[in-house]
């Protein structure tokens, strides 16, 4: 979904504000479970559905359209 | 050469310009240690030296680091290209003054309480002057751990996780012996720096755990 865009993971931080890219990282590896904020705000800057975000099923298939 | 060998002996010339670096750093510190009659103290006050040091010569890496934006995201590892962000390199700056002040903190009990044994004037200054940095220090910390991002924080409380169970069996030891008549003559400093020692090492542990992982797959994300 960020390489999509083309945006690096210090690019999702930065749009983010006041996360690290060790953060976003994180979350990208499984190593870290947002709190609901920031993955409201990652579903918001990504604007998609958030259940898009954490579901690789959905994620890949693309069986949740955009909003 | 292949990226992969390039990258491991880069790696290995790295760990041993490291080595050679500790060695002369270990055998100088010694040396001091001799020069200031470090042997004639007790076990916490050379251990609480120890940790002071790191913590000083740790928080003045990370402020080297972050005077150079590119530097810093490069140790921030994922993105290599894409130079620190200006809330990385505030949180940066941060933690390295912290770690610089609470390195201060732990020597100055020991330091001040040489000159504070002679006289009660300068006792009560000393005490002062350690309340103070102690109050700088711990809303420093605070205003660390309030901007720090959820990720920082999962690691914050890991490390007290980690450290509150260690201290727990060790208060519980210490006490239990003592209880039975195993008195092992530890001073109230020499327990503190000794589980204080023990947090930082949990620190460093999640620290290194919950470093990033660049070969991320994107298109899992």
């Amino acid at each position: 979904m960020r390489a999509e865009r083309g945006w690096s993971q210090g690019e999702v931080a930065e749009r983010l504000g006041g996360v690290s890219r060790q953060a976003i990282n994180a979350i990208e590896t499984g190593r870290h479970d947002p709190t609901l904020e920031l993955a409201f705000r990652l579903a918001a800057l990504f604007d998609v559905p958030l259940e898009r975000l954490f579901d690789p099923e959905l994620a890949s298939k693309g069986k949740v359209p955009r909003r | 050469m292949s990226e992969s060998l390039y990258s491991t002996r880069l790696q290995l010339v790295r760990a041993g310009v490291g080595a050679a670096i500790g060695a002369v750093a270990g055998a100088g510190m010694a040396m001091l240690g001799r020069h200031l009659g470090m042997e004639r103290h007790d076990f916490g006050v050379n251990l609480g030296n120890l940790v002071s040091v790191s913590l000083m010569g740790g928080g003045g890496y990370l402020l080297v680091l972050a005077a150079d934006r590119r530097r810093l995201g490069r140790m921030l590892e994922c993105d290599a290209t894409a130079p620190a962000s200006g809330y990385e390199t505030r949180q940066t700056v941060l933690q390295g003054i912290v770690m610089i002040l609470t390195g201060v903190l732990i020597a100055v009990p020991t330091l001040l309480g040489v000159l504070a044994s002679q006289d009660a004037q300068v006792r009560a200054l000393a005490v002062a002057a350690t309340a103070a940095l102690f109050m700088v220090q711990t809303w420093l910390n605070w205003s660390l751990v309030r901007g720090a991002d959820d990720f920082a924080r999962q690691m914050m409380l890991q490390a007290a996780g980690i450290g509150s169970a260690l201290v727990n069996s060790l208060l519980f030891a210490w006490a239990a012996l003592d209880r039975l008549g195993v008195h092992l003559g530890l001073r109230p400093w020499d327990v503190f720096v000794l589980l204080f020692a023990l947090y930082v090492a949990a620190s460093v542990f999640v620290g290194l755990r919950a470093r990033g992982q660049c070969n991320a797959d994107p298109e899992e994300s």
